[in-house]
């Protein structure tokens, strides 16, 4: 099975109008559309990329596949694993802006949503701010088993690990270092967002800003040792994690060699040793 | 016209020369290149030093440009002394002090102490510094003016440098490709206001925030990124209050003629476009 990319995010929340604010305010995310229960938020050429809603109870990763077909596909493996996938009805459809899809849950609980044709948007991302967003690049998962989440991401939908630092597992679908990093925790869920920015300018730009709007910075500016990005990452509603990141390790330099093991230190999750109490970046479990 | 070719060292007077090795030691990172009576001498580069502490009143510090010939060590010893400084030319001792075969002293109009140096030596010996901090080498000075526009006057008119930019009334000075070797800081009496050595990158950059913090010693200014010379930079507090500096990615002038100086306003916005704030007296109004 072919997964194409990782498309969107969605994040339960019992006080939308609150985290659509600090989305567009503090992020600097674009808000493309808004219903009673849903925010569509957009940070690329995507109609939505991160989306709050107030609907839904349990949170969701949405993976695109190339065809329609790959949906039964996607069934049938998970099936063989004695994982049951749903499809997702007309209306479920409609408020994902996609044209088809499938749910099922990963062992950490959250929905992973297999979706073919999610809407992109004819108009150029223009965020609310200038915090240099290009892309929805990657998300975190708190995992309190983490061997049998590797094995779903991996072996079930076919990523690769790029790299581990102690158990925790860079996943790549495509030519990125990861789009999915899964973290022993003692909490199982989503536990941050990751968006690509232009430049290191734009990484301490940020930086600062969040300092100004005293958001709490969790780690950075810092620079993730195995995938050789950096990074700033601050605290958002729910507790959930919100980076900005630049220069993701890519290409051959990540597809041509094997799986690294990093040491389970702190150092490992950050080469510039940028401080943190994160207790899933300090290497312990 | 004295054609500086390039900054050679400072001299800094100190009362404590323990505490100022273990600070340049283990802080900024310099190699302990030589020890004298009352002297040590730093290496940051292939030269034999860039940086001498001595025994003595703190307030005594000199800033040392290198000439091109013995001719023009003469030459500007004559011109200085036409234009009414006091000029005092280097004792064998005194040389051998500065490890150079020649020079000239005297003050610049704000007061500053000046050596023009013939043949300063350089060493067989690669410069290893005690921790990893990545120097590439001594590369500027800031200097303290009472009035810069006298100042600026006299290293551009009677020495060769030229002006890059301006922050508010403060001078950054070019006397090669280099953005600036010389930058003037309005201030109420001499002295020099900031020593900078070049690193080879963002991580050393980050990576030595990360370390100074953790020592205690006081950060003053970012890590933030300068418009005017686009170098990132991070600036911390030595021994008897002098200001270090690390920079990074400083731009070079190539087309002399076609560079035009540019104003930048002297405010947090005119030193860093991340949005770091000085606390560092010369950069405040």
């Amino acid at each position: 099975m072919e997964i194409e990319e990782l498309r969107y995010i969605r994040l339960a929340t019992d006080s939308l109008d609150q985290d659509t604010a600090f989305a567009c305010d503090i992020l600097g995310l674009q808000l493309a559309d808004k219903t009673d229960e849903d925010s569509y938020l957009r940070s690329d050429a995507r109609a939505c990329s991160l989306c709050y809603s107030a609907a839904d109870k349990v949170d969701a990763i949405a993976l695109t596949v190339g065809k329609n077909e790959d949906l039964a596909d996607v069934k049938t493996q998970l099936l063989s694993f004695g994982i049951d996938a749903e499809p997702i009805d007309a209306a479920g459809c409609t408020v994902r802006k996609i044209k088809a899809g499938l749910v099922c849950a990963a062992p950490n609980g959250v929905k992973i949503e297999f979706v073919w044709r999610p809407l992109t948007s004819g108009w150029r991302y223009h965020g609310s701010r200038d915090a240099g967003i290009t892309e929805l690049q990657s998300v975190q998962l708190a995992c309190t088993d983490i061997a049998s989440n590797e094995r779903f991401w991996t072996e079930i939908l076919g990523g690769v690990v790029s790299d581990w630092v102690g158990d925790t597992a860079y996943i790549r679908f495509d030519g990125f270092h990861h789009r999915v990093a899964l973290y022993p925790s003692k909490n199982d869920g989503i536990l941050g967002v990751d968006f690509a920015a232009e430049g290191i300018n734009n990484i301490m730009q940020n930086f600062y800003f969040l300092n100004s709007r005293q958001v709490p910075v969790v780690q950075g500016p810092g620079c993730q040792t195995a995938s050789g990005k950096m990074f700033v990452t601050a605290k958002g509603p729910r507790g959930i994690l919100y980076s900005y990141s630049t220069g993701m390790a890519e290409g051959a330099a990540v597809t041509d060699r094997i799986a690294r093991q990093f040491a389970n230190e702190p150092l490992s999750h950050c080469s510039w040793g940028s401080e943190t109490v994160q207790p899933e970046f300090l290497g312990r479990e | 016209m004295i054609d500086l070719k390039d900054i050679t060292y400072c001299r800094l007077g100190t009362k404590d020369l323990e505490s100022a090795e273990w600070f340049a030691v283990n802080i900024l990172g310099l190699e302990v290149a030589e020890r004298r009576k009352s002297a040590l001498y730093f290496k940051s580069d292939s030269r034999a030093h860039t940086l001498c502490y001595f025994e003595g009143d703190p307030a005594d510090q000199a800033t040392a440009f290198e000439l091109g010939s013995y001719a023009d060590i003469d030459a500007a010893a004559q011109t200085l002394d036409q234009l009414g400084y006091k000029v005092h030319r280097g004792s064998a001792a005194e040389c051998s002090s500065r490890m150079v075969r020649d020079f000239i002293r005297f003050r610049d109009p704000t007061g500053n102490v000046i050596e023009f140096v013939w043949r300063p030596e350089m060493s067989g010996r690669r410069y290893h510094g005690t921790r990893d901090a990545g120097i590439t080498g001594f590369s500027h000075v800031g200097l303290c003016t009472t009035d810069p526009e006298r100042d600026e006057a006299f290293w551009t008119q009677v020495c060769n440098a030229r002006v890059s930019d301006h922050i508010g009334e403060a001078p950054l000075m070019r006397i090669n490709e280099i953005h600036h070797t010389i930058a003037l800081f309005p201030f109420t009496g001499p002295g020099i206001q900031h020593i900078n050595h070049q690193v080879e990158g963002t991580a050393d950059i980050q990576r030595s925030l990360n370390l100074i913090r953790e020592k205690k010693v006081n950060i003053t200014f970012g890590p933030g990124r300068h418009p005017t010379s686009s170098a990132q930079f991070l600036y911390f507090s030595g021994p008897d209050g002098m200001t270090f500096e690390y920079s990074t990615g400083v731009c070079e002038i190539h087309d002399e003629p076609a560079w035009r100086d540019r104003q930048f306003p002297f405010e947090p916005t005119g030193f860093c476009q991340w949005g770091s704030k000085p606390n560092i007296a010369a950069f405040q109004d």
